[in-house]
């Protein structure tokens, strides 16, 4: 029991710490409380309609994403297709990609699409395509959340539905069978889409390039925040301040009804563990549905692969390998793709290797708190899914000024970046695990303790054995994030000797780009990173077997 | 003791003796080399420094010196790092603060005193500022750039004076850059106060001026990028993603016509406009940031980037002009031709200082 209370402890502290230093530190330069910052809020031209923006952005997206994912989930969970592994991680790659390659790829689209069908790019046409990206990010979370429990209900439930005047029509058996079902699922899917939507940067930023949500105010404002000459410091500390207050209530609230939500679907379970899906093949109805949806979520990545060969060459546009010979090469970036390959590869690995162990623990101690059906369980949830809320301006802030007032030196410690990676993969570890040790049958635990073996006994021969496959999918998750993860940006510093693929990407795009090799380099590494993370999602997905693999 | 406990504290040496064993492994293949022999200059610069990998390669060859740059955005991250890290020693070189934010950076007081001869550079380079704790390592006037496609397609008059850019003709067609978050954008903002307060006119100032481009629906950008790439219609963005080039005029360097030539085989549609005092002249310093202990290889390093041999290649380098007497930017292809050296605004870096904050803050209230 102490180890449990000292992991959560632990990262209670790692989680909280940082963005307590960095409010404190905000606080003494702002020289305003919150309220004030707040009320003020919307009165300069840095934060103007920002926080509507940002509720209306959010808000349309998980809309969208719900219209778009609820069928598709469905369909997915409900028949089975051929090929349906790679259809599974296809539509799951989405959601592990670095932003700014998203936002590169529907760019990309929308000047293809401007060639082809005659589209003329407007303020409200990038608005769609921003909404439409960010169902494209999500979608995997609707069909993740809701599939397993619509592939493995037990089709007598149906039968008997059909048989009863409540379940005679197509209506009647959605309302009064499918919908208690699902709902806490979808619901607690829109949540975490509206969270996602709510702290979107990189689509927001090169999609509607004109509109600042929250995310972007505190971007923009982040160098000079926290700085003590008040000058320049004071305006970009109050509007921090402000922004990362509303940023987190709102995020909490939508965590706890998430969290909420999920647990409640464990009471409504009533799914085995048997594939009760139904064969159909790609020539129907629903197969031109599946190819339909498959195209929308292709597009976005051929168009990125395509880019990356494609290069301007005077007053016109050729084919050319130039871009990955640039990337490789490293001529256009601190370093070439070989070592920030490595690097990516080794944090990855080192966040496996940690961010496993500590979300198993997180979990199976939210597991036993809501059995007990105590609060705290709702509260230890959140303070997991908080790393996700808090804007990378906070932490970032936190983490240096924690460094400086202690030692400068440890910036320089390879382990500092790792502390981002295992900040945003360990909710997603807990997310994983959580509803898989939610189906574990309790009694089987107690009646190893009662025959004396002690916990660590109970982990290594009941727990781990059961959740192997569980496991197994999370460390690929865990692999996949840390690989797209612009973890260095949790920290500010960013030293070469820890670029890892993705702030490689950053740090080519961040060259003016006179220079025609600079994007189709940073579009190879983007083709890189994307090939390996839907390689990876192919090899692991043989492993998540159909309702049992948890919530992702 | 029990079989239970036992077991458990077995598992737990083991489980730590694993930990050490890969953390010692991990340590070794991570962490730095201490090597006396091998100094290493921990160097802040922005992102788009454009000193290549290869070049640092030859540097670190011939002296010995190793150099790990770390990136902070732009020259006011620099400065922000700089302040906050001030005499811990985590950098030792500052890269890319410049004159807009020097007399700021003074009197922060972060900087060293530099060796480097400073005879060695233009008049221009040392105009701001002709100390030591400074060293203009690259230059170039920022300004407004116009689309000769549209100027000279729509037979528009070129603009005269800042005032012409209030005109309908002009209405929703010139992108520039918040000057809260893009140094081109505050280096644009300051000269327009210089220029408003030089003037002819004396009822009105900068205020009045971009109140008026509020009202001609002037673009606002957070970044060089979103004004350049994606409004500009002169520009490379053109040939990129997710361009839209509504903006006909756009804050840049007054040599970025000659940067879009030289990459596009002496071609472009855009142009720099030559405007008395409505320009800023944005001089990059190198610095030597305090509570560095490596002040002798910090000096080598500084001497080597403003040496004939590296900063005569500047304008390919970090496409800016050389801060060395006889540097020029190269004339392949037509980059030296497409650019122009304008009369720049001529503003104090101490006025600079005592004032930014004032005019920044009106601005804002203005421009909401």
């Amino acid at each position: 029991m102490k180890f449990k209370m000292i992991t959560v402890l632990i990262w209670s502290i790692l989680v909280i710490g940082p963005p307590i230093i960095a409010w404190r530190q905000l606080s003494i330069v702002a020289e305003k409380n919150i309220f004030e910052t707040i009320i003020e809020f919307d009165n300069k031209f840095q934060t103007r309609d920002s926080i509507e923006f940002t509720f209306l952005v959010a808000s349309y997206s998980t809309i969208l994403t719900l219209i778009l994912g609820v069928p598709l989930a469905w369909n997915l969970g409900r028949y089975k297709w051929r090929y349906g592994t790679f259809l599974r991680s296809l539509f799951t790659v989405p959601f592990v990609m670095p932003s700014i390659l998203v936002a590169m790829g529907f760019l990309s689209l929308l000047d293809w699409f401007e060639v082809l069908f005659g589209i003329n790019d407007s303020q409200n046409l990038r608005f769609y395509l921003l909404l439409l990206s960010h169902a494209w990010f999500n979608l995997a979370l609707v069909v993740r959340l809701c599939e397993p429990i619509l592939s493995t209900i037990d089709s007598s439930y149906e039968e008997s539905a059909f048989l009863l005047p409540m379940g005679n029509s197509k209506f009647k058996r959605f309302k009064n069978l499918w919908l208690p079902l699902l709902w806490p699922n979808i619901l607690a899917s829109a949540s975490l889409t509206f969270i996602f939507s709510f702290t979107s940067f990189a689509l927001v930023k090169f999609i509607v390039p004109t509109k600042r949500n929250l995310e972007i105010v505190m971007s923009n404002q982040a160098e000079w925040a926290g700085i003590d000459i008040p000058a320049l410091g004071q305006t970009p500390s109050e509007i921090i301040l402000a922004s990362s207050s509303i940023q987190l209530l709102t995020i909490i609230i939508a965590l706890a009804i998430s969290s909420k939500l999920q647990s409640k679907s464990f009471g409504h379970q009533l799914s085995s563990l048997d594939d009760k899906r139904i064969d159909v093949s790609f020539f129907s109805k629903r197969g031109l549905y599946i190819i339909t949806m498959l195209i929308l979520i292709i597009l976005p990545l051929i168009s990125l692969i395509l880019s990356s060969f494609l290069i301007r060459n005077g007053g016109s546009i050729s084919w050319t390998t130039k871009g990955w010979s640039a990337a490789f090469g490293g001529t256009h970036s601190p370093t070439n793709m070989y070592q920030a390959l490595y690097s990516s590869i080794k944090y990855a690995t080192i966040s496996i290797m940690i961010s496993l162990p500590i979300g198993f623990m997180l979990s199976d101690i939210i597991n036993q708190l809501e059995r007990k059906d105590s609060i705290l369980a709702v509260i230890l949830d959140i303070v997991v899914m908080l790393p996700l809320a808090l804007s990378a301006v906070m932490v970032g802030l936190g983490v240096l000024v924690g460094i400086i007032r202690t030692d400068p030196e440890i910036a320089r410690s390879w382990w500092i970046p790792i502390y981002g990676h295992i900040m945003i993969t360990t909710p997603f570890v807990v997310r994983v695990l959580l509803p898989a040790m939610r189906n574990l049958d309790p009694d089987l635990e107690f009646s190893a303790a009662l025959l004396g073996a002690g916990y660590f006994k109970r982990l290594i021969k009941i727990k781990i054995p059961i959740l192997t496959h569980s496991i197994i999918v999370s460390s690929s998750l865990v692999f996949a994030i840390s690989l797209g993860e612009f973890g260095s940006s949790w920290v500010v510093l960013r030293f070469t000797e820890f670029t890892t693929l993705p702030v490689m990407i950053g740090d080519i795009l961040s060259r003016p780009g006179f220079d025609p090799l600079v994007r189709s380099a940073a579009n190879a590494a983007g083709s890189t990173l994307l090939l390996m993370t839907l390689i990876l999602f192919i090899c692991v997905e043989k492993f998540r077997p159909v309702g049992s693999g948890g919530d992702f | 003791m029990k079989k239970g406990n036992l077991i458990n504290i077995k598992l737990i040496e083991g489980v730590a003796l694993f930990l050490i064993i890969i953390s010692s492994v991990l340590s070794g293949c991570l962490s730095e080399n201490d090597d006396d022999a091998n100094v290493t200059l921990n160097i802040v610069s922005y992102d788009a420094l454009g000193i290549s990998k290869d070049l640092l390669d030859q540097f670190t060859n011939d002296t010995g010196i190793n150099i790990e740059i770390t990136r902070a955005g732009d020259a006011g991250g620099v400065l922000s790092m700089a302040i906050q890290t001030k005499n811990t020693g985590l950098f030792d070189v500052s890269v890319g603060i410049d004159n807009s934010y020097l007399g700021t950076a003074l009197v922060a007081d972060i900087f060293e005193p530099l060796d480097t001869n400073r005879e060695i550079f233009s008049e221009r380079a040392l105009s701001s500022y002709n100390g030591n704790l400074a060293i203009p390592f690259d230059l170039g006037s920022v300004c407004i750039n116009y689309d000769s496609n549209y100027v000279d397609g729509e037979n528009i008059t070129v603009p005269t004076s800042l005032w012409n850019f209030t005109e309908s003709q002009w209405k929703g067609k010139i992108a520039i850059e918040n000057p809260r978050t893009s140094s081109p954008g505050r280096a644009f903002f300051i000269s327009t106060i210089d220029y408003f307060d030089n003037d002819k006119d004396e009822e009105t100032n900068y205020i009045n001026w971009w109140n008026n481009m509020k009202d001609n629906n002037v673009i606002i950008t957070d970044s060089w990028t979103t004004a350049y790439e994606t409004h500009y219609s002169g520009g490379y963005g053109q040939w990129g993603e997710g361009f839209i080039g509504d903006a006909h005029a756009v804050v840049s360097y007054c040599h970025s016509p000659g940067v879009e030539a030289y990459y596009g085989g002496n071609w472009t549609t855009s142009v720099a406009l030559d405007l008395e005092g409505a320009s800023f002249s944005q001089i990059e310093y190198i610095s030597m940031l305090k509570g560095t202990e490596k002040k002798s290889s910090v000096n080598i390093f500084v001497d080597w980037l403003v040496s004939y041999e590296i900063n005569s290649q500047m304008s390919t380098i970090n496409w800016m002009y050389p801060s060395i007497i006889g540097g020029n930017l190269t004339e392949t292809s037509g980059y030296r031709w497409h650019s122009v050296v304008p009369i720049d605004c001529e503003i104090k870096i101490s006025d600079i200082d005592e004032n930014i904050a004032y005019w920044l803050d009106e601005w804002d209230i203005t421009m909401a």
